[in-house]
Formats: C-alpha cells, structure tokens, sequence
C-alpha cells in the first residue's frame, strides 16, 4: 500500500464513517430520549439516498430527504405511543416487521433497482500524487456541521437542558412540570432527520437503493454500541471507526467486507455491551 | 380455545387437507410451508417460551440445508445426510447460546443478525459450497408428491415435541428465562437452560433446511436471506408466540398467504406481513391464536 492509496482508503473510511457516525447519532439520540431502540434507521438511511437519486439535482434531493426523514420520525413517534409499555421482544419484532414493510414499499415505489445519486461537488482533487474525491470532502463538511449543530443543541440550549432531564428520568421530568412526551417527540423527529441525512449524504458516495436498509441498521446501531446506545459522542467516534474499520479492512479482503464489520459487532455486543466509549452523566439538571 | 380461534385453525387445516386438490403446484406450497413451521417451531422454543431473541433463524436453516447437501453430494446416504446437517446446525447453537449467555433483548437479536449474516457472508465466497450459485443437484430420496405428507408428518412430530417441552420442567425453566434470579434461586443454572434452548431452536431450523434441502434439490445463499429470518420472527408473532400452536399456524399462514400475493409481486409479501405484524402486536398483542394457550400464566 503507498502513500496515495493510504490517503484514499483514509478519505473514503471518513466520509463513510461520517454517514455511519450520523446514523448512529440518530440511534444513540432515540435510545437516550425514549429508552426505543431505532430499528428502522437503516430505511430512514435507504429513503434519504432514494430521495436524493429521485430528486435528479442535489439541492431538491437534500429537501426531500430532510422531509422523509422528518415522516419517518413521525412513524417512530406514534409507533412508540402504540407500543408503550410493551415487552422489549414485542416491540423489536413490531419495529423489524415496521422495516420489511418499509423496504418492500420503497421496492415497490421505486424499483428494485440501485439509483445513481447525483454528487453536489463531482471530480477529483489533487495534490501532488494524491488524488480525493471531492464528494468525500463535501459529504466530511455536512456530517461535521450536522454533528456540531447536534452536539450544540444537546449541551448548550435550554431544549438540550430539558431533554437531559427526561432522558434521565421521564417521570421525575413529567413531575417537575417537563413535555417529557413533547420532548421525546422532538429528539425523535430529530433522529429522524439525522438519518435521512445520513442517507442523502450516502447516496453520492455509493449509490441509492431500496434494499441497503438491514446492513446501514446494523452497521447504524453497531456506531451507536460503540458508546453504549446511550453516548451521542461515543456513536459519532463509533461510526468514524467503522467507517475506517470498513475501508481498510475491504482492501484486504474485499469479499468479506461486511463479514468483517458484524464480526466487530458482535466483539462489540459480547464484550463491551455497556460501550468502549462512555461519558459520565451529567447531572446540570 | 375460544369459538373465532378454533373456526381460524379448523380453516387453515382444511386448506392444508384440501391443498393436494390444487395440482402440483400447491402440493409444492404446502410442503414449503410445513418446512418454514418448522423453523418457526424453534423460533417458539427459544423465543416466545424463553424470549431469547433470534433474529437469524435462517442461519441455522442454511446450516442444516448446507451440511445436508453437502453430505448427499459427497455419496452419505439419506438419512445420515439429515444428521450432517443437524450437526452444523447445533454447532451454531452453540455459539448462539454463548453469546446468549452475555448478550440479551435487543443485543442478542442484533448478534443472532449478525451472526447469519457473516455466515451467508463466507458461504457466498467458499467455492466448495458452490459460492453465490449454492449446491445443485441433491438427490430427493422420495418423489415431491410423498414429500408432502413427510413434511407435515414431521412438522406434527415436531409440533408434539414442542408442546411437550412447554409442558415439562426443561419448558418451565425456558420459560423462566425471563426471570434469572428466580431460577438461580431454585438451584437452575440459567446459562446451561439458555444454551439448551438455543440448542433446540437450533435443532429445529437445521431439520427444516435438512428437509428442504432434499426437497428443493437446490439450495442457494439467498434462500436463507436476513429477510427471511424476520418473516420467521413475524410468522411467530403473528400466529401467537407464546403457543406452539400460534407458531404452525403463523408459519403455515406465512408460506400460503404469501404463494397468494406471489402474483401481485415479491415485495407485497414483505409490506403485507410487515404491516400486519404491526396491527397484530399494536391491536391483539398475543397473536391470532396466542392469548389462550399462554401456557404458565393461567396456573400461576
């Protein structure tokens, strides 16, 4: 491997990680605000891309997947309300079947097919020996705004303050007078667009398709494990490793590729359940 | 069971009955749909008894199919080939029920995923296996029509074996799964109760892939895909899963209704089934048959 490769195995893991950083945000975000785990980010990542390959120019394609985004946040919201109180089992299998269901509508809407989606900076950038594609840098610049503007809002704003709260105890937050349903509701929604984001910013990279949705979910939530389903930083670091993880690893053994990315998961579930990245609690509120 | 239950399962037994009068075809759709209850059979044992949750029941079904045509295609005659394939499957068992043993709820699913998709992953790539081609040429044994009275005389086997467990003290320390400390308490060891039901989850999905293999005389990666060990959990849930009975009916129900929507396109069956488990688990929590036979609750 020379120099030149190394840069490019470099760039294309962060960019990718950068998509797999976001979904899992969005993960971490659901887990946190509603103790839900967001089985269906891998189709929020899948509807994202298609609204991008769709939409024909990027500029629509990022509005487009913002609002399907924000729909499928909805669908979380009152799929969470229905299921309130359920047996965990219960609502994972409701929350998959919600995923088949949604997979095969997209198959449906779209085509079966893969889409190519259009990229917002196309060509390459050189310096000296080292070629990047520019679609790397634009999708690096989006994910770092989306996540700075994510962190921003959880730590330093009122709304943040109060989605602490409730995260740490939505009863004791209902109490003391909190929306915590209102609340919940807006981390949700929120999640949702990180995710349909995450799948515009996709698309470009790979390409869209209706069928990607189970490899982007358990590639999503192996981000979020990675700071313990609880940890927005931890999922962010998580999704960046992965995407790493990922580049490298496919240039050795191409063929395994995803073998390899669950063979990390699973290491991952059986033996840091709790996350390698974690943060302490904050207690401001 | 109450009056709309008995009619529901009095209906789909009719329509298994009345099935071999549809021509070659149906009789091809009720075997396949004795071989997928079977797999949602184990999906009972280790899910709705244990509620250790597998989310890659199609892996132990691509063992049991893969060891079974394997061995057929290397000369082992039929019924040792069925034992090749059972042993490949309990072997994943095992694996399953260690990781069970340090992972559960949503962490056990996602590695059960995980683990069939990995192993899809290398089956795809080892040319022995015959790569993304799969193995072909397996040999039936018995002609597809007395297949079809084999498959549901098994599925009925296993059936009785599974409602047995749920009636013994091995179902009710399963079932006790759900409460670790209590079994603890009594003396039971939950780790070994999890493995033993990860090990006839198992058990159950490689005897379905062993029959399917012999009878599809085809099997191929992507008959064993991540979406059909969802449809698997569905079909549990669907029918009832805290009943042995919900799990034939689910799986029966699945195979047929989706030879039914197969005109109007593959992906319907998935909307179809996805929606509906939704309904189910939002309007009728236990299931279509479920809710009577839930089987420790009313002793209790």
């Amino acid at each position: 491997m020379d120099l030149a490769q190394l840069f490019q195995l470099g760039a294309s893991g962060l960019a990718v990680g950068g998509v797999y950083a976001l979904a899992g945000l969005s993960v971490a975000l659901v887990y946190r605000a509603a103790r839900l785990f967001h089985l269906l980010v891998g189709e929020g990542l899948a509807l994202g891309g298609l609204a991008m390959a769709v939409a024909g120019a990027w500029e629509r394609g990022i509005l487009l997947a913002l609002l399907s985004g924000l729909a499928l946040g909805g669908v979380i919201v009152l799929l969470a309300r229905w299921l309130r109180g359920r047996e965990v089992a219960e609502v994972i299998v409701a929350f998959l079947g919600l995923s088949l269901a949604l997979k095969n509508a997209f198959i449906l809407l779209f085509g079966p097919a893969s889409r190519p989606a259009p990229s917002p900076w196309p060509g390459v950038w050189v310096v000296g020996e080292v070629a990047v594609n520019r679609t790397y840098l634009v999708v690096l610049g989006v994910v770092a705004l989306l996540v700075v503007f994510t962190f921003y809002l959880l730590e330093r704003t009122w709304i943040g303050r109060r989605l602490e709260a409730v995260a740490e105890d939505p009863v004791a937050a209902r109490v003391l007078g909190l929306p915590a349903s209102l609340l919940q509701g807006f981390a949700l929604l929120l999640a949702g667009v990180l995710g349909g984001m995450a799948g515009a910013l996709l698309a470009p990279l790979y390409y869209a398709s209706p069928t990607l949705g189970y490899l982007l979910l358990l590639k999503a939530v192996t981000a979020a494990i990675v700071g313990g389903l609880l940890s927005p930083l931890g999922a962010v670091v998580g999704g960046f490793a992965l995407g790493l993880a990922e580049s490298f690893g496919g240039f050795f053994a191409s063929a395994y590729r995803d073998a390899l990315v669950f063979g990390l998961m699973l290491l991952l579930l059986v033996f840091f359940p709790k996350g390698v990245v974690r943060e302490r609690t904050q207690t401001r509120v | 069971m109450s009056g709309r239950r008995r009619a529901f399962s009095l209906a789909l037994l009719l329509i298994v009955a009345l099935l071999p009068l549809g021509g070659e075809y149906w009789v091809r759709v009720g075997t396949l749909a004795a071989i997928q209850a079977l797999a949602v059979l184990g999906l009972y044992v280790g899910v709705g008894l244990g509620r250790q949750l597998n989310a890659g029941q199609s892996a132990f079904m691509a063992l049991g199919a893969y060891g079974t045509a394997y061995a057929a295609l290397k000369g082992v005659p039929f019924p040792w080939t069925l034992g090749v394939g059972l042993g490949a499957s309990l072997l994943l068992g095992l694996v399953a029920g260690w990781v069970a043993l340090r992972a559960s709820g949503l962490y056990l699913a996602l590695a059960t995923a995980g683990l069939g998709v990995i192993l899809i992953g290398v089956v795809q790539n080892l040319p022995a296996l015959g790569a993304t081609d799969g193995l072909a040429g397996i040999p039936p044994v018995v002609a597809s029509r007395i297949w079809y009275p084999l498959a549901f005389g098994v599925l009925l086997g296993g059936f009785l074996l599974a409602w047995g467990i749920s009636r013994s003290r091995l179902g009710l320390f399963i079932y006790s799964l759900r409460n670790e400390v209590a079994l603890e308490a009594i003396g039971v060891s939950p780790l070994r109760i999890k493995v033993l039901a990860f090990l006839i989850s198992a058990f159950y999905g490689g005897l379905s892939g062993g029959i399917f293999a012999h009878w599809n005389q085809v099997v191929s990666p992507d008959a064993f895909s991540f979406d059909l060990s969802i449809l698997l959990l569905v079909a549990l849930y669907l029918g009832g899963a805290s009943s042995p009975v919900g799990a034939v009916m689910g799986g029966v129900g699945l195979t047929v209704l989706a030879e039914l929507l197969r005109p109007l396109g593959g992906a319907w069956t998935g909307l179809v089934f996805g929606l509906a488990v939704v309904a189910v688990l939002v309007l009728s929590p236990g299931g279509l048959w479920g809710k009577e036979e839930a089987c420790y609750g009313r002793r209790a």
